[in-house]
């Protein structure tokens, strides 16, 4: 049986009363660095221990606090030491590993920023895609030096979760969830297409692709109301693939990238984390978040998704559970 | 350079009136359709040569790389019964320049190619009738095939390369290329002539339409007459606005309802009612502005109107329902981040319309445009579904001169066309490869059919598709025969590269063609060779027409 493995308690939060945590990421060279990142309610905050302990990271200008809501790490993080958070209005750049930071302002009037993907090509493409709640998709060609709104076709401009396929340098593959349902695009964000998802579902908060999308088309989405979906024709198709069984709010999807463990996903749910080795058909509680911490926020595998691989468990309150995803 | 003259016919001997019968039919149409496909031919390939068509009261010639153009220069010929036969080509052709907006050229040789073979069995016994009718099963055949072999072309070096094998134009297909690979076939596309020589592209994010302020008091104080209003409120209507009383009642609920800006879209406002809209500035923080009713005609404008409102969330204050806008409710407002207009636009960008409901209007126009035949109303469509969608671009078009300049823009119109149907249809084999690749379809209907007629009619077809690549290598200069003997040692999908002077896997080396146009060009050239191969008799007359307009 697969089982979430809690091996130490949750850390002291070291955030103001009342904090919340919107987005949560370990740095690609977690092991080395023990570097993570929490964008919070009360600014950005950062840990070099691995969750142990966190203090607000630099932030631009006359150093007051600018409340953050998403995290991304470069995919070359190991040589470029770029980091990226997204605010209201802002997107703030980092490439020194998260000491200092710089304000990219983005198009007025200022969007808040709900998701922040960098290309899987990002070393070579410079390509970086913010999703907003009212303005749609931003796109910079430079890095974050310049956004521009990236919306033909994107009927629903309040997205909530961004996902770019494993081979985008080929197929330019991207999928946004938004209030009303999902659009795909197949040129890099520059244009979009609705899929035949349901619009009637509720909010698509959640999406992750399969590790080997160019071989099985395999994609996820998680709903505010309605469980979690599945396609496995590149969001051609869609079908529900807990029917009942998850009634909270899917705000996280984890896929295993080892081949022994396929059939293996994992919901991250406000007060679980719940598990299926079946692709989906049964769940069970892999993890029950810990009572008085305010739920849980987001879930990393700072070495990859793998059966007996290590994972971080931010809490809403921004305290962490580190554990192994065990058998 | 071909030169095609306009010739203005005479009373000569060949113009006298009268009735041609068999088999003096077939030659002087022949002869007919031989002139006007010898002067198209040259415009076939990505090394097009060009046509000069003389003008009527002289001047410098007009010059021509559209087989299409060049048909359309071909008013008449002096041989009335050779014109019957020139007429009929041309509106072969022209056809397909109409339908496609392209593939003209290869309409010409595989007509040609089909209607001299088919004519020659006839001539030898064969039942037209019958040769028609298995002409048809060809042409189905060929139609599969082209369908079969069809892929998606995706991204911008693709469609760089399509829009280069259309229009030949290396500025022109770059920026081509990178507006298909944004807007998709659904974009709006304006292709517009611009001052000077060289070309650009603008991106314009968000619906627009004609129809700008309707005073200058608007745009006064911003340098580029440009008004910009953040998170402004729209009121909707196709009402008169003279009262300035209603205006200050729009503005105060506008206000109330916790609105930054407001945009009156209104049929008209009088000075009176703008000064109040103006005055309504006072205290700054809010910021008002009127704008002209979109669309021309109620149809157009109503249709407008129920688009933006759609798009905004926003309800239409109609006359025609006789509503009054001082019934207007906080939400008949519409909404949208941004608004804005200058003398001659406005546009909103990020409307707050309901999503789900925008998207059933979408699939609703989509559904609507894929039946529409009618070129007019399926452009309307189509600007209507590009603004819903979100954007729109602009391909401004420059030239040395205004004649080049007019040229380009030409081209660039008919490679826009090109390029949507690339979007919807997918690409084949360039260069006539896809039509030598369908050869093997016709081949194995020939050797299973025991019908003679049908035997003939898929042969000669077979025979035909070789030659667009036959002309494309005989234009660059290189022996069609040698040619075709590489391509048939390099098998299917293979091609001449005319650029390089190489047989090739076309697809691999980025040369295809719309699989629509091939379709069209293929569809046109074969039925109206069937038909014409049907004709009995001409009947001339001693003054016949100048065809200004092909059939």
């Amino acid at each position: 049986m697969l089982a979430l493995a809690a091996n130490h308690p949750a850390t002291s939060p070291t955030t103001p009363p009342g904090d919340v945590v919107h987005a949560f990421a370990t740095s690609p060279c977690f092991g080395a660095d023990g570097l993570c990142l929490s964008a919070r309610e009360s600014g950005l905050w950062c840990s070099r221990d691995g969750g142990a302990t966190w203090r607000p990271a630099s932030e631009p200008g006359d150093g007051r606090a600018t409340a953050t809501s998403a995290v991304a790490f470069s995919p070359r993080f190991a040589e470029d030491r770029t980091v990226f958070a997204g605010g209201h209005g802002v997107v703030l750049r980092s490439l020194d590993g998260g000491r200092r930071w710089r304000a990219m302002v983005l198009p007025s009037p200022p969007p808040l920023v709900s998701c922040l993907v960098a290309s899987p090509n990002y070393g070579a493409d410079g390509l970086l895609l913010a999703g907003t709640l009212e303005d749609g998709v931003l796109r910079s060609t430079d890095r974050g030096e310049t956004w521009r709104r990236s919306n033909f076709g994107l009927l629903d401009p309040s997205v909530l979760a961004l996902v770019a396929a494993p081979g985008f340098d080929r197929d330019e593959a991207l999928y946004a969830g938004t209030e009303t349902g999902l659009f795909a695009s197949e040129n890099g964000g520059r244009s979009w297409r609705e899929t035949p998802f349901p619009d009637d579902v509720g909010p698509v908060l959640a999406l992750a692709i399969s590790p080997t999308f160019a071989a099985d088309g395999v994609l996820w989405a998680g709903t505010e109301r309605s469980g979690l979906w599945r396609s496995a024709d590149r969001g051609r198709d869609w079908l529900r693939v807990d029917p009942g069984t998850i009634v909270e709010p899917v705000d996280g999807i984890a896929l295993p990238s080892a081949p022994e463990a396929a059939e293996v996903v994992l919901a991250i749910l406000p007060t679980e984390a719940m598990i299926s080795r079946d692709g989906g058909r049964s769940w069970a509680t892999a993890l029950a978040a810990p009572v008085g911490h305010g739920g849980i926020a987001s879930v990393a595998f700072p070495s990859g998704a793998g059966v007996g691989s290590e994972l971080l468990v931010a809490l809403r309150d921004g305290a962490v559970v580190r554990g192994t995803l065990d058998v | 350079m071909s030169t095609v003259a306009r010739r203005v016919p005479t009373a000569s001997a060949a113009r006298r009136p009268g009735v041609v019968l068999q088999p003096a039919v077939a030659r002087a149409f022949g002869s007919g359709v031989r002139q006007v496909v010898a002067a198209v031919r040259p415009t076939l390939g990505p090394t097009p040569r060009l046509v000069a068509a003389a003008k009527p009261f002289g001047g410098s010639p007009e010059l021509l790389d559209s087989g299409g153009a060049v048909a359309r220069r071909i008013v008449a010929l002096p041989d009335a019964a050779a014109d019957v036969g020139a007429m009929y080509a041309r509106s072969v052709i022209w056809r397909t320049h109409e339908e496609a907006g392209d593939g003209t050229a290869t309409t010409a040789v595989i007509f040609q190619a089909v209607y001299e073979a088919g004519a020659r069995w006839v001539a030898a016994g064969g039942d037209p009738q019958a040769l028609r009718t298995h002409l048809g099963r060809a042409s189905d055949l060929v139609l599969g095939a082209l369908t079969a072999m069809s892929v998606p072309l995706r991204g911008k070096a693709r469609f760089t390369q399509a829009a280069l094998a259309a229009c030949a134009d290396w500025e022109l297909a770059c920026l081509l290329g990178e507006i298909f690979d944004v807007v998709g076939g659904e974009g709006q596309v304006d292709v517009r002539g611009a001052p000077g020589r060289g070309s650009d592209r603008e991106y314009v994010d968000g619906m627009h339409w004609p129809g700008g302020v309707q005073s200058a008091l608007f745009v006064a104080d911003s340098p580029d007459r440009r008004a910009v209003l953040e998170d402004a409120g729209l009121l909707i209507t196709d009402l008169d606005l003279t009262d300035p009383g209603d205006v200050r009642g729009i503005v105060a609920r506008a206000r109330a309802a916790g609105l930054r800006g407001l945009v009156v879209v209104a049929q008209r406002l009088s000075d009176r009612a703008i000064g109040a809209l103006t005055a309504s500035q006072d205290p700054p923080g809010f910021r008002a502005i009127a704008v002209k009713t979109p669309g021309t005609g109620e149809r157009a404008r109503f249709v407008a109107m129920e688009d933006l409102a759609l798009l905004t969330g926003g309800r239409v204050v109609a006359r025609a329902a006789g509503d009054r806008v001082d019934d207007a409710r906080d939400d008949w407002f519409g909404r949208a981040r941004i608004a804005w207009a200058d003398r001659d636009h406005f546009g909103v960008v990020g409307g707050r319309g309901d999503p789900r409901q925008l998207r059933r209007r979408v699939a609703r126009l989509r559904s609507a445009l894929q039946e529409e035949r009618d070129d007019e109303r399926g452009t309307a469509l189509r600007n209507r579904l590009a603004k819903l969608l979100g954007g729109s671009a602009t391909l401004w078009v420059g030239g040395a001169s205004p004649t080049e300049a007019a040229a380009r823009k030409a081209n660039a119109t008919r490679t826009v066309a090109v390029l949507r149907g690339i979007v919807v249809g997918g690409v084949v084999p360039g260069g006539g490869a896809a039509f030598l690749d369908c050869r093997e379809a016709l081949d194995a209907a020939a050797a299973a059919s025991a019908d003679a007629a049908e035997r003939a009619a898929l042969l000669l077809v077979a025979r035909a598709l070789e030659e667009p690549t036959r002309t494309i290598a005989a234009n660059a200069g290189a022996e069609p025969g040698a040619v075709l003997a590489g391509i048939a040692e390099a098998g299917r999908g293979a091609g001449y590269d005319a650029r390089n002077g190489r047989v090739v896997r076309m697809a691999d080396a980025g040369v295809v063609d719309s699989t629509a146009v091939a379709k069209t060009a293929a569809r046109a050239a074969i039925a109206g060779a069937a038909q014409a191969l049907t004709i009995a008799a001409l009947v001339q007359h001693r003054s016949p027409a100048i065809a200004t307009q092909p059939a």
